[in-house]
């Protein structure tokens, strides 16, 4: 300890020796130097440099982790940015009329109703761009409400104590190679507080994008919902089209207090590659919910249509009594991309209930694989879970793997998971084409049929994007 | 190396001094399966396929051979030969013993030990050409270390009429024996039998059975295979049975796992061929300190094939029960049906279960399914028991009969039914404590 | 026979029947009716012991014997019977095997012999003439694969194997076509003695065209709110449940 802390100090004196401040981005690699940089550019608080620092000091202790069914070259951590803000940071888009029009136009493309979300009334954007927080809405109605909504380098600046007390609390540092890198070298995203009894009066929203080139996106949300409070959060990404593959590596966490209930809904859709499976995102992310408090209720909603390699699996800790974990999810691969996705429902409390959903659809060369844990420890007596999962084939190269594991540990509970694989009905297209559709139009109507329980869990504006985003992934996996 | 580890070797080193005999290749295999095991050692809990049974308390015992044959009275053997005709084969200790079997007509049987010296010719081709888990440690031990088994050959469009039932017997008299029968079985092209295993032992001190058991199913040839497990609560038991399947045929099988303080039963089938068919199915008792531990790997590598597996536990006591099975489907195996089942019912509050179900699908005209299911003995039907007047005890041990009969319908072998229920009675029975006597 | 006083039931906390009343004296057929949702079928699962409901107050006397002291077997062995409304399936038990496990069981406690496979055989044939049945149905595991009518009858069945004191019948009507519904009513006017007495709960009143009740009762809102003859389920039926509330009766 005292090693540790001398060698802090003595670091502390090397502070000075960083890049110029007016930088953008951080010099490519990783050292302490990069965090100190990352850190002194945020204007961070001591506490926060040493957490990040005592994360990077265990990141260095892990190996990138082999278990999952991806495959990928070996990723070069050294040759990275790690920060990078937009050029213009200091006149920067202060709304969304001052956004880029180019992105702009990526996002009318995939149908996201950026624009309109000034007239939509009840979507607050956080957009990420890159690593910094840009446009930030509604927050002062939200501030009536006594609710917190700001990027996560604000929240470390005004509310250290709300960050000190649960920032890691639920997705330790040592979780995982991730999850650590992450701790590290996490540049922003976003923190939300709702305070007890509190119903947030709108759905909260977060665009992240990785616009720049070669940079490495760590953002880090955080997630806490006092008693008896309720908030509605969707998380949406897109990222524009690179050869080179980009990591991302995010953090998400999630703290329900009693009766309290938060709903998580994801649209991913960063890039995938190109036909061939040149470049894409690779999608590493850590995605955890406790169920703290009697009563209280996580639900996580994802889509995943983008990223090259998509490698998370939303959980819950189900720790206060009668809570209740959900994860419904569809992914699909097409070309070469792959996912290993899934989820751990860990059942501590008593009577505590999950229930798992899970579609996955493969095209072509895709490879998609749902891994879960269902644990039911002895003294979770009562409790209950109930698991589906779906895998539709199109194409013989594909595959689909499924593999859940079921452990219960006591003998009032129960568990019960199913699971089907086959290919996209030729009945239905033949009778779909038979009336007059399209092969295409077929398959995106019977697609979206197999995923409808998922879809019909999500906001409706995000259930139209999802389903537009799944007909643009899924184009060209016929004929 | 770990001590143990060491012992081992030892041990195969002074056997090795005394295999002059013994043909190059079997050799060959031999060394490499030995350096195998040396270089990994015991598997841990941190290995996947080993996560739940810690097989710790094996790896602590240096178990050593025991070949005497003891003397068995006519009336043991009689208990041992059970009921029906057809051919007797009787293992004791790990050998093969000629004088207390009795073979059938239409079957070939050798001592796998002997036909390697004698007739390597019928040996070669198969041994060791159906395993699929070539780096599991036991299955190296076995190939290091087995002297005697059983070489069964049924020759083509040969139908037998009548059931081979083999009986492994363990004289538990010595403290840490361990027999490692192996077995092949090749049934020629358009053949037809019954198999059934019988694994026991005459109660006493701790040993290990360490059995592999190939089997080869020739184009149409069919196989009905049982094995029962019923060794001593002292006794470890791992045993493999690995199938591969040529064209169209077709093998079912049954395991009935109620004995041991560890046991667990691999079962491993390749379908190499198109239009072959399994059925694999089995069940599981569980009391006291027990862990019974089930695994399934089918293997469709060729169009056309399907599979059915269902495998249900029960489990008392602080006994576990663990079962995993992965279903491969590979990409020339277009228009596969695959289905597996997997439902265990916890029958205390300190009984475990885990599930580990697996698909891997990587043809696309298939259709695959899973399930599994963990929970315990439905109340309401308990309840419409007890309204009739059923006591309470027997209301249980009624349903998780009745549990257990549903798989043991399953078996083709139609004589087996009455035996393998008898067996589950009377283990429900001690569970239930409902037992009038 | 049966004594209810100021009978309160909850069910995971939920107060269901909040003080009901009822004698049932030997031989006496008795209608219970009542709208969806008023207590019938937590009436007849609390007599018979069902372990999701809690008595919180009142009593319930058989024969001279606190019923809430004794385990749900007991009941069953003492002579009370309830005919589910949704009979349970038991896979892999057969119905010849579950009948002469209940029957035995009731005999032993009752102080009389058991009987052995070819009796109890014997036995079960001639009862299953009650609800015509065939004897293919005794190597059927219990009310798997059943249809809606051969369940219901099958519980007729063991009413007649059993032979209670006390049958209570929920809504044994339900889901029956016209034939099967004359069939079961048949069984239990056979089965009616001066001994025995019957509680039926039904929605409708259309099984009672076939079996004629003593008394009749309407359970509303965990209440008995009125009694009276067999021509109250006749009204009944012509005016609706709403009628009760109304000023418009007796």
């Amino acid at each position: 300890m005292t090693d540790s802390a001398e060698s802090f100090l003595k670091n502390e004196y090397a502070y000075g020796f960083v890049t110029p401040v007016d930088s953008d981005a951080a010099p490519r690699g990783l050292s302490e130097d990069t965090i100190r940089f990352i850190s002194k550019k945020k204007n961070e608080p001591a506490f926060m440099l040493e957490w990040r620092l005592a994360a990077y000091r265990e990141w260095l202790k892990m190996k990138e982790p082999t278990w999952s069914s991806v495959q990928y070259p070996k990723i070069d951590y050294q040759d990275m940015i790690y920060y990078s803000a937009p050029k213009n940071k200091k006149d920067g888009p202060k709304s969304l009329e001052e956004v880029d029009a180019e992105v702009l136009k990526t996002y009318a493309k995939l149908g996201i109703p950026i624009e309109e979300q000034k007239i939509l009334a009840g979507v607050a954007v956080d957009a990420v761009f890159d690593s910094v927080s840009v446009a930030t809405t509604y927050k002062a109605k939200l501030k009536e409400y006594g609710i917190i909504f700001c990027s996560f380098s604000e929240a470390v600046r005004e509310h250290p104590d709300l960050i000190k007390k649960y920032l890691g609390s639920v997705v330790p540092v040592k979780d995982n190679f991730f999850a650590a890198l992450n701790s590290a070298v996490f540049s922003d995203g976003s923190f939300c507080y709702i305070p007890k009894g509190v119903r947030c009066p709108m759905e909260l929203s977060t665009y992240f994008r990785i616009n720049a080139m070669d940079t490495g996106q760590f953002e880090r949300t955080l997630i806490v919902a006092d008693e008896g409070a309720f908030v509605s959060y969707l998380e949406g990404c897109t990222a524009p089209i690179r050869d080179k593959n980009q990591l991302h590596a995010a953090v998400v966490e999630l703290v329900a207090h009693e009766k309290a209930v938060i709903k998580y809904s994801t649209v991913q859709n960063w890039y995938s590659g190109d036909r061939n499976g040149k470049g894409g995102i690779y999608n590493f992310v850590t995605k955890r919910g406790l169920c703290q408090g009697a009563h209280s209720k996580i639900s996580w909603t994802q889509v995943e249509t983008g990223s090259s390699i998509t490698w998370k699996y939303p959980s819950c800790i189900l720790q206060g009594d009668y809570s209740t974990g959900e994860f419904y999810s569809v992914a699909v691969v097409n070309n070469h991309q792959q996912a290993d996705t899934g989820t751990k429902m860990i059942h501590l409390g008593k009577h505590t209930k999950s229930t798992i959903i899970s579609k996955g659809i493969s095209a072509r060369f895709g490879k998609n694989t749902y891994r879960g844990l269902v644990k039911m420890v002895p003294r979770a007596e009562g409790s209950r879970n109930y698991t589906q999962c779906d895998s539709l084939l199109m194409g013989d190269r594909c595959s689909a793997n499924t593999f859940p594991t079921l452990e219960v540990n006591n003998r009032t509970s129960r568990a019960e998971h199913e699971a089907t694989t086959s290919r996209i009905n030729e009945d239905q297209l033949f009778y779909c084409r038979q009336r007059g559709m399209s092969a295409e139009n077929a398959i995106s109507m019977i697609v979206h049929g197999f995923c409808k329980e998922v879809f019909k869990n999500l906001p409706m504006e995000f259930a139209v994007e999802a389903q537009k985003l799944m007909n643009v992934s899924l184009e060209g996996s016929v004929g | 190396m770990n001590e143990k580890i060491e012992w081992y070797k030892k041990a195969y080193e002074v056997l090795k001094g005394g295999r002059q005999n013994e043909p190059e290749w079997l050799l060959l295999l031999r060394e490499e399966a030995i350096a195998a095991f040396v270089r990994k050692g015991f598997p841990t809990v941190k290995e996947e396929s080993w996560r739940y049974t810690d097989v710790a308390a094996i790896a602590g015992v240096p178990f050593e051979s025991d070949e005497t044959v003891p003397a068995l009275s006519p009336e043991t053997l009689e208990v041992l030969k059970q009921k029906g005709g057809g051919s007797f084969l009787f293992v004791v200790n790990g050998k093969f013993s000629r004088v207390h079997s009795k073979i059938a007509e239409g079957i070939d049987v050798m001592d796998i030990g002997e036909a390697i010296l004698t007739r390597p010719e019928i040996v070669q081709p198969y041994l060791g050409f159906c395993a699929s888990s070539a780096g599991d440690a036991f299955y190296a031990l076995n190939t290091a270390f087995f002297k005697s088994g059983l070489l069964i050959r049924v020759a083509e469009n040969i139908t037998l009429k009548e059931p081979i039932r083999a009986v492994f017997f363990t004289d538990a008299s010595k403290e840490h024996t361990v027999s490692h029968p192996r077995n092949l079985v090749v049934m020629g092209a358009g053949s037809k039998g019954v198999l059934v295993e019988t694994y026991v032992a005459s109660n006493g001190q701790s040993y290990l059975t360490n059995s592999v058991t190939e089997v080869l199913l020739e184009k149409g040839a069919i196989l009905d295979h049982a094995k029962i497990q019923t060794e001593s609560v002292a006794a470890f038991h791992i045993a493999s049975t690995h199938t591969l399947q040529r064209r169209a045929s077709a093998f079912s099988s049954f395991s009935l796992s109620t004995g041991g303080r560890l046991a667990r039963n691999e079962c491993f089938v390749a379908l190499d061929d198109g239009e072959a068919s399994c059925s694999l199915n089995g069940l599981y008792l569980g009391d006291r300190e027990q862990v019974l531990d089930q695994q399934t790997f089918v293997d469709h590598r060729k169009p056309d094939g399907n599979s059915h597996q269902l495998f249900k536990g029960l489990l008392a006591g602080n006994s576990r029960g663990v079962f995993s099975g992965r279903v491969m489907v590979r990409q020339d195996a277009q228009g596969t049906d695959a289905h597996q089942t997997n439902k265990a019912l916890l029958l205390s509050d300190t009984a475990k279960v885990d599930a580990q179900p697996q698909l891997e699908i990587l043809a696309d005209d298939v259709k695959c399914s899973h399930g599994a299911a963990v929970g315990q003995l439905q109340e309401d039907a308990l309840f419409y028991l007890r309204s009739r007047g059923i006591g309470e005890r027997e209301a249980g041990q009624m349903l998780a009969q009745g549990f257990a009969r549903e798989v043991i319908e399953r078996t083709e072998i139609e004589f087996l039914k009455e035996t393998l229920l008898e067996i589950v009675n009377e283990k429900l029975t001690r569970q239930f404590g409902s037992g009038k006597e | 026979m049966l004594q209810i006083t100021d009978l309160h039931v909850s069910v995971e906390g939920v107060e269901i029947l909040k003080g009901i009343n009822l004698s049932v004296h030997p031989g006496e057929v008795h209608a219970i009716m009542g709208p969806n949702g008023s207590g019938k079928s937590t009436l007849t699962r609390v007599l018979a012991g069902h372990p999701s409901y809690v008595v919180t107050r009142g009593s319930a006397t058989y024969e001279g014997k606190d019923l809430f002291q004794m385990a749900i077997e007991d009941r069953a062995r003492a002579g009370v019977f309830l005919a589910f409304q949704y009979p349970i399936d038991i896979p892999g038990v057969n119905n010849a095997y579950f009948l002469k496990a209940a029957l035995n069981e009731t005999r032993k406690a009752q102080g009389l012999e058991e009987l052995d496979a070819m009796e109890i055989l014997e036995f079960l044939k001639e009862k299953m003439k009650v609800v015509e049945m065939d004897a293919s149905f005794l190597s059927r595991p219990v009310n798997e694969g059943f249809s809606g009518g051969e369940k219901k009858r099958n519980e007729i069945l063991q009413l007649a194997v059993l032979n209670p004191k006390l049958a209570i019948l929920d809504e044994t009507d339900s889901g029956l076509d016209i034939d099967a519904l004359k069939i079961v009513s048949e069984g239990v006017n056979r089965l009616r003695s001066s001994s025995r007495s019957f509680i039926l709960v039904t929605h409708y009143q259309r099984m009672l065209n076939y079996i004629t009740p003593d008394h009749v009762h309407v359970l509303m809102g965990g209440k008995i709110v009125l009694s009276g003859g067999k021509d109250l389920a006749f009204k009944l039926e012509e005016k609706g449940y709403e009628w009760v509330k109304s000023d418009d009766r007796p």
